[in-house]
């Protein structure tokens, strides 16, 4: 039987604790993270590149913000998934305008992650 | 290495079109994650399955949930005002709320990004556009939250 492929995840977050996080929890769940970028110019380049199906990005990326990373990919792609990784310091407005830009939902930090903390707690055990 | 056995983590589903809760109670079937799905139809019936009143009275049948997965387009009492009741009841208010909305209006995502929801999804996203390459992703952000 052929192996069902499966979906790409891309991961645009400076902060390489939370990329290690988002990929360990979705890896568990089958997905495949072809990629990480630490910056909007990256994300924009490794989208190109990989074709994910989905892709998490942060919404204070430094460079090109995760908003205007948004337009120019769903402008590219429009059935494309981009969920926004939200900081408490965002506004509802960044959400309306993230929305308005074609996101598909945003998750908020802190991310909760249980599986991930227990994990983590087990390795600095050893 | 010892082996843990996953936590189920308990669903409360506010959803009052059928179709919708057979997806996703299929999708959650399938899941990789240990999970016990709980559905009610409208907003009262939601906040008396929270409250444990009426119909739900029973605690050991209806435990509190670990993650409330809400519409917002709902009968007798909308899914903003479930929320509001939600955010201002202490035994109830830490519960991880996931909407799930077809809603993109201005007030709805601000009035839900205030009252602390902690992911608000399209249903495009996860529900209508069904293609099987989409069918994990609310795992992902159920385990997530």
């Amino acid at each position: 039987m052929k192996k069902k492929e499966r979906t790409k995840v891309l991961i645009a977050d400076s902060s390489p604790f939370v990329c290690i996080m988002l990929t360990t929890a979705l890896e568990k769940l089958d997905f495949e993270v072809v990629g990480r970028a630490k910056n909007g110019k990256e994300a924009i380049d490794k989208y190109m590149k990989l074709k994910p199906d989905i892709i998490l990005v942060d919404a204070a990326l430094k460079d090109v913000e995760g908003i205007k990373v948004t337009r120019v990919i769903t402008s590219e792609n429009a059935s494309i998934v981009i969920l926004m990784v939200a900081e408490s310091a965002d506004t509802p407005d960044t959400i309306v305008e993230a929305v308005k830009a074609g996101i598909a939902g945003y998750l908020r930090k802190p991310f909760s992650a249980k599986e991930i903390e227990a994990r983590m707690s087990a390795l600095k055990k050893r | 290495m010892e082996e843990r056995k996953e936590k189920e983590v308990k669903i409360l589903l506010v959803e009052d079109l059928e179709e919708h809760v057979l997806i996703i109670r299929d999708a959650l079937e399938r899941s990789r994650l240990r999970n016990r799905l709980f559905v009610t139809r409208d907003g009262e019936e939601a906040i008396d399955f929270l409250y444990n009143r009426g119909d739900y009275a029973s605690e050991n049948k209806y435990p509190k949930p670990d993650i409330i997965l809400l519409d917002l387009r709902l009968p007798k009492l909308d899914g903003i005002e479930v929320l509001e009741q939600i955010k201002h009841e202490e035994k109830i208010k830490d519960i991880p709320v996931i909407v799930l909305t077809v809603s993109e209006s201005d007030e709805d995502i601000i009035k839900a990004y205030e009252e602390g929801v902690k992911s608000y999804i399209l249903k495009s996203a996860v529900i209508v556009q069904k293609t099987g390459k989409m069918e994990g992703l609310l795992d992902a952000i159920i385990s997530l939250v």
